[in-house]
């Protein structure tokens, strides 16, 4: 049987350098615009919060899709998946954008004080809030503390720049090594990364978003996020793919069979996503405590209301419907069109999760797209040039025959 | 067993059955047979085979299609339900909350959405499948129960146009079969 599919003569498995610089100048170019307008925003009082929160969203938008590739590679080897290794390296590409989130971050440290008003507590114009700010800090000061908020996300940097640099460095070696004590070694690591990653994410997101109201918490929210992460991942993997084999790449390799088994992946996560969102949702509603209520009013009182049903259909009802049938998951266009709509509406996701706690009328502004076309910008163009670097798929991992044999029956 | 051998409807035929002697080479026969133009075939293993489905030609089952509309009426039901109920016969405030409340719905929703669509799934499989089935002519056969075991079985139905005993027993024997046995009908009896 292998021998029979690990012909790779015919298939197109590389990006010309050229063309894999070109798109990354493109992306970069659109990138750096897009951060450069943004940035313009902080340094105006007038501006700064408009553009401040719509960087935040931004920031958290690639850092999602970056540590959540990362984490499905680390997924495949962790349950030592064969169907997915012809996927792999696109997740691969996309996990080491990691320690470009460093650089990304810095807005986020140096106006730490203006995004989140436990750090400035004597700078919250409106009494009331001040006063909740203060009562909650009291079961909270541990927590919330300057060095110990900074020292977190020196941890969270340090495990994400090393696992996703350490997975792709590593696979990429095993093109030229063809060792599979390499492989090993990844799948040794894979438990330990599943559950720093899952750590990781869940309080970066209670830093830096949540913390946006500090008096208001769940522990749903890492879990919140986590879902909106793996399925924005699952479907920029999907997405990737198919524009590929768009432009030739990977024809022959990676098939209706693999689309098919991350479609099932994606459908999945829809449902996870909205019943996570729904959980989070029903105990607040149910218990009808006001100082938990308070920030489901806020999304949706005032315009809010629109982005809310803009999510459960656009992030819920449509895929879900769309990804029902096994003709969807397994047609060329439907999958790459809903694949689309889901790593977009991630950023929506995101936008409706932080941004009705700065802005009290729902609104799109100037910055959201700018900040968004910055980090997303970087993000591709950064991996555009990743992709042209190696093989788009791990030539020489010894599962690669069973991948590419793969077959739902 | 003496029953077994009363047996003399020999026109009766329903089929030739075969054994192979593993999934890989039960999937080539199938291929050899098909290929010898025989389609009313069937194939009897004790647990699926990858690629079987589209060796036998078979066509896709329409049960997907059936949970979810099982599925559908269960969300449809629930909803409808929880209205009538709490919003008319028995309109009851609960929490301070409306008397229709369409975000309580959503887990009563859920659970008869599944309840409905994992039904619909094992009784629909029934009858797609016509099970239970308490009598079917292979059980006459003494080595068919291996089905369920290790044995892995090849039948071609009397039904099948280009049909006849001694072509049915050459193709399951080229294909690499043993104990090739003509199976008979006799619930007509």
């Amino acid at each position: 049987m292998s021998a029979m599919h690990t012909d790779l003569s015919a298939a197109r498995l590389q990006i010309p350098v050229g063309a894999a610089n070109r798109w990354a100048m493109i992306f970069g170019g659109i990138g750096l615009l897009g951060l450069a307008a943004t940035a313009s925003g902080f340094f105006s009082e007038a501006t700064r919060m408009e553009s401040l929160s719509a960087y935040l969203v931004a920031f958290f938008y690639v850092l999602t899709l970056a540590v959540g590739a990362m984490f499905f590679a680390a997924l495949q080897h962790l349950v030592g998946a064969r169907w997915s290794v012809v996927l792999r390296r696109i997740a691969e590409n996309y996990g080491s954008f990691t320690p470009w989130l460093i650089l990304l971050f810095i807005p986020i440290a140096v106006f730490a004080k203006d995004i989140l008003p436990w750090m400035n507590i004597e700078g919250i114009k409106n009494p009331e809030y001040r006063q909740a700010v203060t009562v909650a800090m009291e079961s909270k000061t541990w927590y919330l503390t300057v060095p110990f908020f900074f020292g977190r996300a020196v941890i969270y940097f340090a495990f994400w720049t090393f696992a996703g640099l350490f997975y792709y460095r590593k696979s990429v070696e095993v093109d030229t090594s063809g060792d599979a004590h390499t492989i090993l070694l990844l799948r040794k690591l894979a438990p330990p990364t599943v559950i720093l990653f899952g750590l990781t994410l869940t309080f970066a997101a209670f830093d830096w978003l949540m913390g946006v109201d500090p008096t208001w918490a769940t522990t749903m929210f890492g879990v919140y996020g986590f879902a909106g992460t793996m399925l924005s991942s699952l479907a920029l993997i999907a997405l990737t793919a198919r524009t590929l084999q768009g432009y030739g790449y990977m024809e022959g390799v990676v098939n209706d069979e693999h689309f098919h088994d991350i479609g099932k992946l994606m459908f999945g996560f829809t449902v996870f996503w909205a019943y996570i969102a729904y959980s989070m949702f029903m105990l607040i509603w149910y218990a009808n405590l006001p100082e938990e209520t308070v920030w489901y009013r806020k999304h949706w009182e005032n315009g809010w209301s629109t982005l809310t049903w803009t999510l459960i259909l656009l992030h819920f009802l449509v895929p879900f419907f769309g990804l029902i049938s096994r003709t969807a998951k397994r047609h060329p266009t439907i999958l790459k069109a809903l694949a689309a709509l889901l790593v977009v509406m991630h950023w929506v996701d995101l936008y409706w999760l932080i941004m009705p706690l700065f802005r009290e009328h729902m609104a799109f502004s100037f910055y959201d797209f700018a900040a968004v076309l910055g980090t997303a910008g970087l993000f591709f163009g950064v991996a555009a040039r990743t992709f042209g670097k190696a093989a788009l798929i791990p030539i020489k991992d010894p599962h690669l025959a069973d991948s590419m044999g793969y077959d739902n029956g | 067993m003496s029953a077994k051998t009363a047996v003399t409807f020999e026109d009766n035929v329903w089929g030739v059955v075969a054994e192979y002697k593993s999934p890989g080479a039960l999937l080539e026969a199938v291929k050899a047979v098909r290929q010898a133009g025989f389609s009313a075939i069937d194939t009897y293993t004790p647990f699926p085979i990858h690629g079987m489905d589209r060796a036998m030609g078979l066509r896709p089952t329409i049960l997907p299609y059936l949970v979810l509309g099982g599925g559908l009426t269960g969300v449809g039901c629930a909803i409808l339900l929880q209205w009538w109920m709490n919003g008319f016969d028995y309109p009851f405030i609960i929490g301070g909350k409306p008397i229709i409340s369409y975000q309580a719905y959503v887990p009563v929703g859920f659970e008869l959405m599944v309840l409905l669509s994992a039904l619909t799934t094992v009784f629909g499989l029934f009858a797609l499948c016509r099970l239970p089935q308490p009598y079917h002519p292979l059980f006459t056969h003494d080595r068919f129960p291996r089905f369920s075991d290790d044995g892995f079985f090849l039948a071609i139905e009397a039904t099948d146009p280009s049909f006849s005993e001694a072509r049915a027993r050459e193709a399951l024997a080229a294909a690499g079969g043993t104990e090739i046995t003509v199976v008979r009908d006799i619930s007509e009896t």
